[in-house]
């Protein structure tokens, strides 16, 4: 019995001590972000110097030496450069072994972007200073910062990535420093390297940090190892098959994908919040009967049914809601993610709606916020001009202008109908 | 030798018991029509417009018509609806199946019929209110025994053109409140803009020395004051001026028209759902639909002036919902037949099709656009379309961006 008893706690224990095994592997994306014409030549001329088979199987040895606890994207280029130098010792692009990692789906979008990033700043070429053109802040707590920089090594680097303890320095140095900024980061770098409180190489490195923003959220290669692990952990994947362009689209405005910005500026738990949105949208889509019920008191007086077309309308309403309502939430803190590059993304990143319906769900946006044509677009203008010119022309003639303005007016396009235009006929109107 | 003759004397009775004979009929030519020859299969006459499916008649005769007709004209008609019926009859059982429309009896089509339909006596008396420019598809009736009124199948009939004169027409009046309403708001700018450019003269006057003209002078004044008025006359007068520049004389000719003898054949092989009793949007909608399919067309009775002077019915005209569209006396606009068209667009050419025959399952004469055509529609889907969900949000979307 206490035989039984121990080594059922061994056998539960041990699992967990193992190694994890970790994995980047892309399990939701489609298409790669990176995959127009810049990008496969990169990828060309890196397997001119490097087989297919070695960037993989090099990759996947830096992978297995690496413990969650201590992933870091700046660490783990360097591994894979040194570990691919074994087959390689000429020049290539080192974005392209990310590409090609990334096309070999042993990496999705955002890891690829987060080494990518890390990449990108280590090899900033950093312009030569000239010490009349650093104008150094003073203050009291000058000294206190220039022992933080010199402390970076032992105080924040020890334990953490390079990224973190840059973010880490960065914060502190902030609170010495109320009115902190880039300049004046910059300045206190030069002159903790002048004062050779840190080497050449490492005021190079944190110099490159500042060039490149590191101070400000990114994501780091731990922190969104953790958010997938929680995700896939609460909501598991239905199949490993599964994949849509539409995650890897690019976000409005931003030069990164959907998935991207979803995993940089949103929790785990902000993910599913709006995940469940679509969930319970989804299942008013698919109620068959909506009435509308009046009390007095306990008693219903009458029940009003609706039509299938209110009952479109009244989900789409509950969608709009719900996703005002989440900026109310205290998780979100005022703010509101967009419909098709968060919510959307989200609900497809925990696998609550399938690839095939995510253009059709994004296709609901057209509801209460229909694309315009070129004409609806340019209407506006052509109201404008025509007004002035059916006033600067002469009369008679001042008839021409106002008839295409009406000519125009009546064909453009489809009728949107917009919150203008009341029917009352219709319960529910966007 | 008896065995021989025997067999020749039966196969030669099969051959002429279905023959075919070729006729003149009009037929469509791309857009327009033309008088083209055909041949009518399944003709069970030697000698007249009688065939296994189809009997075409003249008026109250039972006797069909026969080939040597005199009246080319009526001769002419036989011919395209026989045609045309069985190309309809080819479509219902054929590509989409219909065992009901298989099994159909032999249909008695009239021509130059005017009599009023009477359910229980088969036709209204001879003198109450005669019937022209229209075609009208009638259910079966048990007739009337006492009265030596026989049973009688479904039939078509198929009325008499006869010259109207535009006052005498009874439309209805959304389209031309859609024409008020853009004079309406052309005329409002043209007083605006009058407006504006004389108070712009007079700014430019009092800032400006020594102006060729003055805003004040009278041949400006009459000059802006002239514009404005001619186009409030022209606003006022909007009935009258659009009448004497209209059609005076309206006429249709239904038995020469291939869309309308395949939207009254059409009525009758929806008729195991759609009952025969009344006109309303449903019913007309879902035969101008398949009369689409069957003419491989949107428009319906267009482009073919000799015989049609009215507005023929286009399912890409884009109309948004109006409650109107629900009553009895819009039956006959085209919105339901652009809805259903649209539709079918959205579901893919073939799904499409099969998915409007099923439809008809889920509906009756008298349901409404908004509430029952709707649902049947999303019933539908549920069982019919290749991916429900993702589907009905389509349908959907299309439905409320037409205002439904």
């Amino acid at each position: 019995m206490k035989g039984i008893v121990i080594l059922s706690f061994w056998l539960s224990v041990l699992p967990g001590m193992a190694a994890e095994n970790i994995s980047f592997r892309n399990d939701r994306e489609g298409k790669s972000f990176y995959s127009d014409k810049s990008h496969e030549r990169d990828i060309r001329r890196v397997l001119r110097r490097v087989a297919l088979p070695e960037i993989n199987e090099s990759f996947k040895k830096v992978l297995s030496k690496l413990e969650s606890k201590s992933l870091c994207a700046y660490d783990l280029n360097q591994s894979l450069k040194n570990e691919l130098t074994r087959y390689s010792n000429q020049l290539y692009p080192y974005e392209g072994v990310v590409y090609q990692l990334r096309k070999s789906d042993l990496i999705d979008d955002v890891v690829a972007r987060i080494l990518l990033n890390a990449q990108k700043t280590v090899t900033t070429k950093l312009v030569p200073k000239k010490e009349s053109d650093i104008y150094f802040p003073g203050g009291d707590n000058s000294e206190k910062i220039m022992v933080l920089i010199q402390e970076f090594e032992e105080k924040f680097l020890k334990n953490t990535c390079f990224d973190d303890a840059y973010r880490a320095l960065y914060a502190d140095v902030k609170n010495a420093d109320k009115e902190l900024d880039s300049s004046k980061m910059e300045a206190y770098l030069y002159k903790a390297q002048k004062e050779n409180r840190v080497s050449v190489e490492l005021y190079k490195s944190l110099e490159q940090a500042r060039v490149n923003g590191l101070e400000d959220a990114s994501l780091s290669l731990k922190a969104y190892y953790q958010k997938i692990k929680s995700l896939r952990t609460q909501y598991p994947l239905r199949t490993n098959n599964e994949r849509s362009n539409y995650p890897t689209a690019k976000a409005n405005r931003l030069n990164m994908s959907r998935r991207q910005k979803l995993y940089q500026s949103y929790s785990d738990l902000q993910i599913i919040m709006m995940g469940n949105i679509v969930s319970f949208v989804r299942a008013r889509l698919e109620d068959t009967r909506v009435d509308l019920v009046s009390y007095n008191g306990d008693e219903i007086t009458h029940i009003e049914p609706t039509t299938p077309t209110d009952r479109f309308n009244y989900a789409i309403l509950h969608l709009r809601r719900q996703i005002t309502l989440l900026s109310t939430n205290t998780y979100f803190s005022g703010r509101t993610p967009d419909f098709i590059d968060d919510v959307l993304t989200a609900a497809y990143e925990v696998g609550i709606t399938p690839a095939v319906e995510m253009d059709t769900l994004a296709g609901l946006k057209d509801v209460w916020d229909p694309k315009k044509s070129f004409w609806q677009k340019s209407q506006m203008w052509v109201r404008s001009f025509s007004s002035v010119a059916a006033i600067a022309i002469p009369a008679p003639f001042g008839f021409v202008p106002t008839l295409a303005l009406i000519v125009i007016e009546a064909t453009s396009g489809n009728k949107n109908k917009g919150s203008t235009q009341v029917d009352p006929t219709r319960w529910f109107q966007q | 030798m008896k065995k021989t003759i025997s067999a020749i004397l039966f196969s030669s009775f099969l051959v002429s018991s279905l023959s075919a004979h070729t006729f003149d009929a009009v037929v469509r030519d791309g857009k327009g029509a033309k008088i083209s020859e055909v041949t009518l299969n399944d003709l069970t006459s030697q000698n007249s417009f009688e065939g296994k499916y189809f009997k075409i008649v003249k008026g109250k005769d039972e006797t069909p018509i026969s080939f040597t007709e005199k009246d080319e004209k009526l001769l002419i008609k036989a011919a395209t609806t026989y045609h045309h019926l069985t190309v309809a009859r080819d479509y219902f059982v054929d590509k989409l199946k219909s065992s009901y429309v298989a099994s159909l009896k032999q249909m008695t089509i009239r021509l130059d019929h005017t009599n009023q339909f009477s359910e229980l006596g088969h036709y209204a008396h001879d003198n109450y209110e005669p019937q022209f420019n229209n075609a009208l598809t009638i259910p079966a009736g048990s007739g009337l025994a006492s009265r030596n009124i026989k049973p009688w199948e479904i039939e078509i009939w198929f009325r008499p053109s006869k010259s109207i004169h535009l006052n005498d027409l009874k439309v209805n009046s959304l389209g031309s409140r859609e024409v008020k309403s853009l004079m309406s708001n052309y005329r409002n700018q043209i007083h605006m803009q009058s407006v504006q450019r004389f108070l712009a003269q007079n700014v430019t006057a009092l800032t400006v020395d020594n102006m060729p003209t003055s805003p004040l002078a009278l041949d400006n004044v009459m000059r802006i004051v002239g514009s404005s008025l001619m186009i409030e006359l022209g606003y006022q007068f909007i009935d009258p001026l659009s009448k004497m520049f209209s059609r005076k004389w309206y006429s249709l000719e239904t038995a020469l028209v291939p869309e309308i003898i395949y939207h009254e054949y059409a009525h009758a092989a929806l008729s195991d759902s759609l009952v025969l009793s009344h006109s309303t949007a449903i019913i007309e909608g879902m035969a101008d639909f398949f009369a689409g399919q069957i003419a491989d067309s949107p428009k319906l009775a267009m482009h073919i002036k000799k015989y049609n002077t009215y507005n023929g019915k286009n399912a890409k005209r884009k109309q948004d919902y109006m409650i109107q569209f629900e009553m009895g006396e819009y039956a006959n606009t085209d919105f339901v037949f652009g809805l259903l068209w649209e539709l079918k667009n959205i579901l893919g050419e073939n799904k499409g099709e099969a998915f409007m025959y099923e439809l008809r399952k889920t509906l009756t004469t008298n349901s409404s656009i908004r509430t029952d055509l709707i649902e049947g529609i999303i019933s539908t889907c549920d069982s019919e379309c290749d991916r429900p969900f993702n589907d009905k949000i389509r349908i959907l979307k299309a439905l409320n961006l037409r205002g439904i």
